[in-house]
């Protein structure tokens, strides 16, 4: 157990890394932290607020990182700000519901206005492939003959990309709905919509994870390249440039401070820039922990709890007592902090890491937020940290 | 200082999460299944520690003397590194011994390792059981083989059974440990032979690409099917561009010798994971996703009369002890605050320092009682879910496990030993 002398006891010293951490510009993190003074923004740290103006969201990262709750607190964030939202969610269970504290299954296949001004639906390749060969084919009794039948069902499964294809096509198409007419949005009279305006002010799209996604996003482009004419031709030209508009696009990437996640993250990064599949967005970083002992009072006291928490063991004898020790409850405080301060160190290497590779994406580090189960109070939260971050790149 | 006694703190403790007699008679019997079986093969959702489970999971049999392999599929840079892999590569290899033992691990030369390229073990496979190389390169060109192969749901984990079963055979390792694809759905290990066969076994390609090699058929139902193939034949190029139909018709023309081979193949999958040298371990975590992921695992593994071992349980937070109970409630006062002042009190400390440390202290036990509470919540769920199965616990660590001697620290958590 050797390895373990060095190691524990220097860290309680180490506080001092999160210092660094400020002045290198990952201190947006604390700055959101729920009620703490949000940080002033440095010069050179690229703003979410310019992001924020742009129309399509997409929001991708490794499965697990927390890709529907950042997507639906985006979402709002846009509807705070009286913007009319599109919230998508791409062939999953159905996720959006439960975090946006709906019943479950409320959001299905059909859009639908879950609140003022929140437009939420869940695209599955089967609905997507109908909406799209009705766009293509122009009749309903042309789709049924053919796309109806068992042969032919089975057979589009194999088509390769077209699942994919169909389900942008349909995220394209809603980026294109215009109103029809002038309208006063009955629920939001301050909003006035023009006739050929954009239907949906933010359509924010919860993709695949990364694997998928990655396939999903170059579907666009893959087909474009891949034919020459033709129907589908014509369409995916028109989502490929869609998705590469840099006013209009934004391609946000979710990441947890942990190896695997940060490494996919940096990777999915990089593929996005060779292949100019979509101008990237936010680089988010869930549930980090905040630093445990932000207060210089809290620091100085340290020393004085770990030097008491030696003295305990020094009395019990780990060995003859196991069990007094986990019981003593200065100890048990103690050996809290410690495994805290490892994951805190962790989480801002890791940080930093992805940091390194976001070359002028806004970093912003979420908070990890204790809860037993997370629904609509968390999302809310994590979803004023956004306003916030927005209002204070604004300034 | 001395440090020392410091370390045994942290130790203590750990070790005295999840120690019941439960949890160590499970750890035993996950023991046992490392010295009787041939194969174990590890699945469950991404995320959850599967590869460095099975990577432990290895180092502990070669340890115990089993010629053992480790075949992971995307493991993390440093444990492979840590391992001693620095490419990808189908041939196994030995760990050296000399990595082992700067890890302080005994240095055993039992300890192999491979990491393998899944869709370069496709083309590999193509060119083996084509007999014609011509045909081989135009099926590898083709881009209905490319999605077949890189992107069906299946195709990775069926390509994996493929590696396993080749090096299973040569009966060259003592134990083999498989770290499967990480999957979005159960389904897509179990069903992979099936849907990989159903994919190049379709009537409905047979019918609409195939048309005309079902002139043969006879009889006015056929010929009304044929002339329905034919109408949506013409709807889907439209709607596909001909040139799509055209790649499938000849697809599926290069693919036919390789149909047979590869039922063969499928097959012998089967009775390979259903032997009883075989055994299936779940790997999860406590948290939602992960944890439903496992149960409907565990379920479909059962009811298709596949050997289920036993369920690993990484990244559990450990319930605050002592009187947690009660004690957290309190807002004010949560476990042992009240001793703690006191004697930070009595080290000569200001009042203002030994409350802001008393107040963050309270913050972070309030953050890990919910976390504990929650994940035993999920622990009694997976004991009634999984019914007699060893549920093997393992704390969540404070730092990412991604060298070897982490995995060895895993150990006790997994086996119930230290090696």
């Amino acid at each position: 157990m050797n390895r373990e002398d060095g190691e524990a006891i220097p860290r309680l010293g180490r506080y001092r890394q999160s210092d660094d951490l400020r002045s290198n510009g990952l201190g947006s993190f604390y700055g959101l932290r729920v009620g703490n003074d949000a940080m002033p923004p440095k010069h050179n740290h690229p703003s979410c607020a310019p992001l924020f103006m742009r129309q399509l969201h997409l929001v991708t990262g490794k499965g697990g990182v927390g890709k529907s709750v950042f997507s639906t607190a985006l979402a709002l964030h846009f509807q705070r700000q009286g913007l009319r939202t599109l919230l998508v969610q791409v062939n999953a269970a159905d996720s959006h519901s439960r975090l946006l504290g709906l019943p479950t299954g409320t959001i299905g296949e059909e859009v639908t206005e879950v609140s003022p001004n929140l437009f939420a639906v869940n695209t599955t390749p089967p609905a997507a492939l109908k909406e799209y060969a009705l766009l293509i084919l122009h009749s309903e009794l042309v789709y049924k003959a053919v796309f109806e039948n068992r042969l032919v069902r089975k057979f589009l499964r194999f088509i390769p990309s077209l699942s994919e294809l169909t389900m942008l096509g349909k995220i394209w198409f809603h980026a294109e709905e215009k109103h029809e007419k002038n309208e006063k949005y009955e629920k939001h009279e301050k909003h006035e919509y023009k006739k050929g305006a954009y239907l949906y002010d933010r359509i924010v799209v919860d993709c695949p994870s990364t694997g998928h996604g990655i396939t999903f996003l170059q579907t666009a482009q893959a087909v474009r390249d891949a034919s020459r004419s033709g129907p589908m031709y014509d369409k995916t030209v028109q989502m490929a440039q869609v998705l590469e508009d840099v006013k209009r696009t934004a391609l946000h990437i979710v990441a947890l401070p942990e190896e695997m996640p940060v490494n996919e993250s940096i990777e999915l990064m990089e593929k996005v820039r060779a292949r100019h599949l979509a101008p990237l967005g936010i680089a988010a970083i869930n549930q980090c922990l905040a630093p445990l002992l932000q207060d210089n009072d809290a620091k100085a006291a340290l020393p004085a709890l770990y030097a008491a928490a030696q003295e305990r063991m020094q009395l019990a004898d780990p060995h003859q007592n196991p069990q007094a020790i986990a019981h003593d409850p200065l100890l048990q405080l103690f050996h809290g902090a410690v495994l805290r301060e490892q994951r805190e160190l962790r989480d801002q290497e890791q940080s930093k890491r992805l940091a390194a590779h976001c070359h002028g994406m806004p970093v912003l580090p979420l908070p990890f937020l204790p809860s037993s189960v997370f629904g609509r109070a968390e999302v809310e939260k994590l979803s004023h940290l956004l306003t916030q971050a927005a209002a204070r790149d604004a300034v | 200082m001395n440090a020392p006694a410091f370390s045994s703190v942290r130790h203590s403790f750990i070790d005295h999460a999840f120690q019941s007699p439960a949890n160590q008679q499970a750890r035993q019997q996950l023991s046992a299944l490392l010295e009787d079986m041939r194969t174990i093969v590890c699945v469950g959702s991404g995320g959850v520690g599967k590869t460095t489970t099975a990577a432990a999971l290895g180092l502990y049999a070669a340890e115990l003397g089993k010629k053992t392999l480790v075949m992971t599929i995307d493991p993390a840079k440093r444990l492979a590194n840590s391992l001693g892999l620095d490419a990808l590569e189908h041939e196994p290899r030995r760990v050296d011994p000399a990595l082992l033992a700067k890890a302080g691990l005994a240095p055993t030369a039992n300890l192999w390792a491979t990491m393998l390229d899944l869709p370069a073990a496709w083309d590999d496979m193509i060119v083996r059981f084509c007999d014609d190389d011509d045909v081989a390169q135009r099926i590898l060109q083709n881009r209905f083989y490319y999605a077949l192969s890189r992107e069906l749901p299946g195709a990775q984990e069926f390509i994996a059974c493929e590696a396993l079963h080749h090096l299973a055979t040569t009966n060259q390792f003592d134990l083999i440990v498989l770290d499967t694809p990480p999957t979005a759905n159960a389904l897509d290990f179990l069903e992979a032979p099936e849907r990989i066969l159903g994919f190049l076994d379709q009537d409905a390609f047979k019918v609409l690409v195939q048309g005309q090699e079902q002139s043969g058929w006879l009889g006015f139902g056929m010929r009304f099917l044929d002339a329905a193939a034919n109408t949506a034949r013409s709807v889907l190029s439209k709607f596909t561009g001909a040139e799509v139909l055209d790649e499938i018709s000849d697809f599926l023309g290069l693919f036919r010798t390789l149909y047979e081979p590869l039922t063969e193949r499928a097959k012998e999958f089967q009775t390979m994971l259903r032997s009883d040298k075989t055994r299936f371990v779940v790997v999860t975590s406590p948290e939602d996703g992960p944890r439903h992921e496992a149960m409907f695992f565990a379920k479909e593994l059962r009811a298709r009369g596949l050997p289920l071992g036993a369920a690993v349980v990484n990244r559990t937070h450990p319930p605050i002890v002592g009187n947690a109970g009660n004690g957290s409630k309190n807002q004010q006062n949560p476990i042992g605050l009240s001793a703690v002042q006191e004697t930070l009190q009595q080290a000569g400390l200001s009042p203002q320092a030994v409350d802001a440390l008393a107040t963050a202290l309270a913050d972070m036990l309030r953050t890990q009682h919910v976390q504990g509470e929650r994940d035993e919540r999920a622990l009694q769920e997976l004991h009634k879910n999984l019914g007699n199965l060893p549920l093997v616990v393992v704390p969540r660590f404070a730092e990412d496990v991604h060298d070897t001697r982490k995995l060895a620290d895993m150990l006790p958590w997994l086996v119930g030993r230290a090696v």
